[in-house]
Formats: structure tokens, C-alpha cells, sequence
């Protein structure tokens, strides 16, 4: 099954994506991890204010059948969460690029997404891991 | 660990896009696009569903009967031919060793099909017995090829338009509608050789298991899938399965029965398959007439009553409205509405419907205990309110109306 890829977000091998929006960036699990997990049941989300480390694990998604943390993309400050994904799991689901977004991250360092993979390089790495299997 | 079989319907499933996982030592397919979607459509129309993990092994011979009778607990003497029964072995203490469906195909000529994980155990445990009890008896494994044309592996079709879909492929003198809930007869489906029975494990009652050769298995499997297209019938896997099976109140062995508490059927309400006084006793009836004398717990379905909680898994404790442990979560899973619906074994005096109980699911790993001054933004241990829905979905009664008698029915709860 193919996955949708934001091309104007960046991404990590977790298959986490990040994307700005003005001086912040927000964040979700991509399309692929959502098809991985299947329907969604239950989301945790990190604190607002709490400051984060890239690479740091800062949310739990879950479906009835499995468990996956989510990491932060990029080092920060944890400015928002979306409580609408903790009522309602499904929405990461449905849309995980909109209105299935996790948290919201200010980041210590503006260029920090620029280290990240971009669109492409994400969508080619989901080539060799499906190739992979 | 040993590699993981895989279903004669393997690269039919990668096809179809199917994530798989180990199950029961199969590498199976657990979805195919939303378990949610499958869950609805064997509710709404029907699904077809990869089996033939499932064990198949048939006991022949005169002796057929009365050794069934003796291996285990359901009264064999009394199951007509073309007729299913679901049963138990268990062992001399009285635990139960699987839960089992027997067929009667022939007079004596009986199919039993076994859950996948305990197949190699089974199959041990019933020649053992054989040795021991009747000899002469022909006991052969029917998964394997030494079985040559009488080679099986099981489909299940289930749902309310699962007769429409096997009318259109059978030739019009073959009374599948006739078929009575636990029949099974032989027929040719478009050509292909099966047995079909009207059982499953989905709580539905319109629904199948197809025994067909390993070698029509995928072409059968195509064909339902393209016949059944415009009815809405559609693949489903092993999490729907389990989030169907739950939803019905029927056990899984590893979790409502045996498994870390050692359920029994007397656990879970399914005592009335359990014949202590038939004519011919079964192995462990002793000891466990003696247990289920003793027991003083018994079985739930119940409804998390909020959604977006955790969910609870096997091993999860149910606490009363004082804290106190009642019990404990044998099973969860998420129904067609993404409601998490679950069973759990608690104290008897819990299982009314309509009692409220809280459930903790564990996180892994588990957080620090509570403190005084517990910092904001740290976690805790959350129990979840639980309602106990009915220990089955309560079924329409049976009307004139074919429009009524399919209509889905299986919405457990008025809350």
C-alpha cells in the first residue's frame, strides 16, 4: 500500500515529520507509521513548556495491537499539543499531516529542520525499507 | 526460535498488501487496509477470512466415537452425522489442553480442527491416547500431504451475505440454505471440492468454514473475492478476528482459556459443553468437576467507557470502585465503532451487567509510584472506568423478514 508524503515537511528514519510554521515547527507520526500502527486507540503527549531533545522520546501512539514512541524531531520547547488526537486517535489516522498533528515544537535552533531528510530522500528510504522486506 | 510457517495463501495476501505477523507460530496476515473496516463488513456483509493455520485432524474407524467420547468433554454419542460440536480436551488434572470443533462427516469419519499454536501438542496428546485407548483407530493429520486428495486446509466466510455469495457459486440442487447452525456438508463450489460448515468464530450466524485441498485454496479464495465484490464482501485478518471474537464473548485459548491463569471453561461460562454425566466420562473429569466445585470467579465483556484511554491487554488488573483487585483483562480489542470492548475474569459477585469496574492498563515501562509534591506534567497510573455489557451480544429474535434476519444486530450495548 502506498503512503502519502508531505513534500513540504522533513522527516526522520522513525518515521516522524516536521514542519514549520512561522517561527515554530509542528510535528506528527507520516502517513506510513500510521499504516503500520493501524487504527489508532490512544495517544499520550508530551507537557507544554517541557523542553526537548532531538531524538527524545516525547509521545506514545497506540493501536490494539501494538506500541510506538514517537520522537522529537528537533531540540526545543514543547509549545502546544493537539488534545483533539488524545480524544480522538482516529484523526491521526485519517489525516496525519493536518488535523492529526501531535505537538508543536519552538526550536533552539531555526536551521535545525535543515538536517532532517526532505520529501524525497524520505519517500526513497520507504523504497529500500519496503525493498528491505 | 523456529522459522514461521506460512499459509498456502502467502503471496496471495502480500498481493492484496496485507501486513502480516506472527501468529500461533504462522506468519498471517493481521490486516489488509483498517481492522475497522473488516470488523464492519463481516457485521454489514461478510469477510473472508485466512484459516488454514488451524489444524485439521481426522479420527476414522469404529472406535471413532468413543474415543472422541473419552479425549473430550462435549457428549460425541450425540452428534449427528453432517454435524458440528464445539468441545475441550483436557488433560488428567482437568486443564484444558485447547478448545476444539469436531465434524461429523461420516458415520464414522470425524474432522477436528484445532487452534494453530497447539496443533503439534494436540496431535502428541491424541496419539498418545490412541495408543493407550484404541489402537485400531486411524488418526492422520489432514494439513499434511501424506493425506493426498483428502488434504484440508479451512476458509471461514462469515457474515450476513455469506449465503448469498456460496449460492452463486454452487449449482441450484445444493441446499446450502437448508444448512442448519453446526451443519457441515460436502459440496462442489464451482468446482472446487469442499466441505462446508456453518460455524466460526466471529459470533455471526449466517456464517462458514470452507475445508478445501491446499491446492484450490488461493483460486477459491480469488474467486469469493471477486464473486463477492458488489455485496461488500471483502479479506480480513487476524485482528479482526480477534476484535470480532472478543466482541462476541468467545475465548481464545492462550488468553480465556489456559494461559497465565489457567482459565477452564467453567471460568468463562462455557460450562454447558463440559457433559460431566455423559455416558462415557472424559479424561480430567474428576479433577475438574472438583475445580469448577471451587471456583468462585467468572467471566465479563465489557466496554471502556471512555475513548482515547490506553488499552487494556491480557494481565491488566480490574479493580472495584475501592481499589480493591476484582480481576483481571483476558482480552481487548476495538469494535467496528473504535469503542475498546474487552473480557475480563473477576469475582463472581462483579459480573452483573450494568456493574461499573476500572481497569488499569499498564504502560510499559511503568511510571514512577506517585509522590506528595508530584511534579506538574508527571504521569500516574490511570484506572479507567469499565461498564459489564451482557456475557453475549444479545441477537435479534429470529423473524419472518429476510431483510430483518440480516440486518446487523450486533450492537452489545444500550449505552
Amino acid at each position: 500500500m502506498t503512503s502519502k508524503i508531505d513534500p513540504n515537511a522533513r522527516y526522520l528514519k522513525t518515521h516522524e515529520w516536521a514542519r514549520a510554521e512561522g517561527d515554530e515547527v509542528v510535528c506528527g507520526i507520516t502517513d506510513h507509521a500510521q499504516q503500520q500502527m493501524n487504527d489508532l486507540v490512544y495517544v499520550e503527549l508530551p507537557q507544554e513548556g517541557r523542553v526537548v531533545k532531538a531524538g527524545e522520546a516525547v509521545a506514545v501512539v497506540e493501536s490494539v495491537k501494538s506500541a510506538s514512541d514517537v520522537y522529537a524531531p528537533i531540540s526545543g520547547t514543547i509549545t502546544a499539543v493537539n488534545h483533539d488526537a488524545e480524544r480522538s486517535p482516529e484523526i491521526v489516522n485519517k489525516d496525519p499531516y493536518g488535523a492529526g498533528w501531535l505537538f508543536r515544537i519552538k526550536p533552539d535552533d531555526p536551521n535545525a529542520l535543515n538536517a532532517l531528510m526532505d520529501a524525497e530522500a524520505y519517500a526513497a528510504f520507504l523504497q529500500e525499507e519496503e525493498a528491505r522486506h | 526460535m523456529s522459522e514461521l510457517k506460512r499459509t498456502v495463501l502467502y503471496e496471495t495476501h502480500r498481493q492484496l498488501g496485507a501486513r502480516m505477523a506472527p501468529f500461533g507460530g504462522w506468519e498471517m496476515p493481521l490486516w489488509y487496509a483498517s481492522t475497522r473496516e473488516e470488523h464492519r463488513a463481516v457485521r454489514s456483509a461478510a469477510g473472508l477470512f485466512d484459516v488454514a493455520h488451524m489444524g485439521i485432524f481426522e479420527i476414522s474407524g469404529d472406535q471413532a466415537a468413543a474415543f472422541l467420547d473419552r479425549v473430550s468433554t462435549n457428549d460425541v454419542s450425540r452428534l449427528a452425522v453432517g454435524r458440528a460440536q464445539y468441545s475441550f480436551m483436557l488433560n488428567d488434572v482437568g486443564d484444558v489442553i485447547d478448545d476444539i470443533m469436531i465434524y461429523r462427516l461420516e458415520p464414522e469419519r470425524y474432522m477436528v480442527v484445532v487452534n494453530a499454536a497447539n496443533t503439534e501438542k494436540d496431535w502428541a496428546w491424541l496419539q498418545a491416547q490412541r495408543e493407550r485407548l484404541s489402537p485400531a483407530l486411524t488418526l492422520r493429520d489432514l494439513k499434511h500431504p501424506s493425506s493426498g486428495d483428502a488434504q484440508r486446509v479451512d476458509l471461514a466466510l462469515q457474515g450476513p451475505q455469506a449465503l448469498n455469495l456460496l449460492t452463486r457459486l454452487l449449482d441450484a440442487s445444493t441446499p446450502l440454505a437448508d444448512l442448519p447452525y453446526t451443519g457441515v456438508m460436502r459440496a462442489s463450489l464451482a468446482g472446487h471440492d469442499v466441505f462446508i460448515a456453518r460455524t466460526g468464530y466471529t459470533g455471526e450466524r449466517i456464517a462458514y468454514e470452507l475445508f478445501v485441498h491446499p491446492d484450490h485454496a488461493a483460486a477459491l479464495w480469488q474467486l469469493l473475492l471477486a464473486t463477492g465484490a458488489d455485496l461488500g464482501v471483502r479479506p480480513c485478518g487476524l485482528a479482526a478476528r480477534d476484535s470480532l471474537r472478543t466482541e462476541a464473548g468467545l475465548p481464545l485459548y492462550g488468553h480465556e482459556l489456559g494461559g497465565p491463569l489457567n482459565l477452564a471453561p467453567y471460568h468463562i461460562g462455557f460450562d454447558n459443553f463440559v457433559k460431566l454425566d455423559k455416558p462415557s466420562p472424559f479424561i480430567g473429569r474428576e479433577a475438574y468437576a472438583e475445580k469448577a466445585a471451587r471456583n468462585t470467579l467468572g467471566m465479563v465483556r465489557f466496554r471502556v467507557n471512555e475513548r482515547g484511554v490506553r488499552p487494556p491487554k491480557l494481565g491488566d488488573p480490574v479493580l472495584d470502585r475501592r481499589g480493591r483487585v476484582v480481576g483481571t483483562v483476558t482480552s481487548c480489542a476495538a469494535d467496528g465503532e473504535g469503542v475498546l470492548i474487552g473480557m475480563a475474569v473477576v469475582e463472581r459477585a462483579f459480573t452483573s451487567e450494568g456493574t461499573t469496574l476500572y481497569v488499569v492498563p499498564l504502560p510499559e515501562p511503568m511510571p514512577e509510584p506517585l509522590k506528595p509534591f508530584a511534579p506538574i506534567g508527571n504521569r500516574a497510573l490511570m484506572p479507567e472506568p469499565i461498564t459489564v455489557l451482557p456475557r453475549f451480544p444479545m441477537r435479534p429474535k429470529p423473524q419472518a423478514s429476510p431483510q430483518h434476519a440480516a440486518a446487523p444486530s450486533h450492537r452489545a450495548s444500550p449505552l
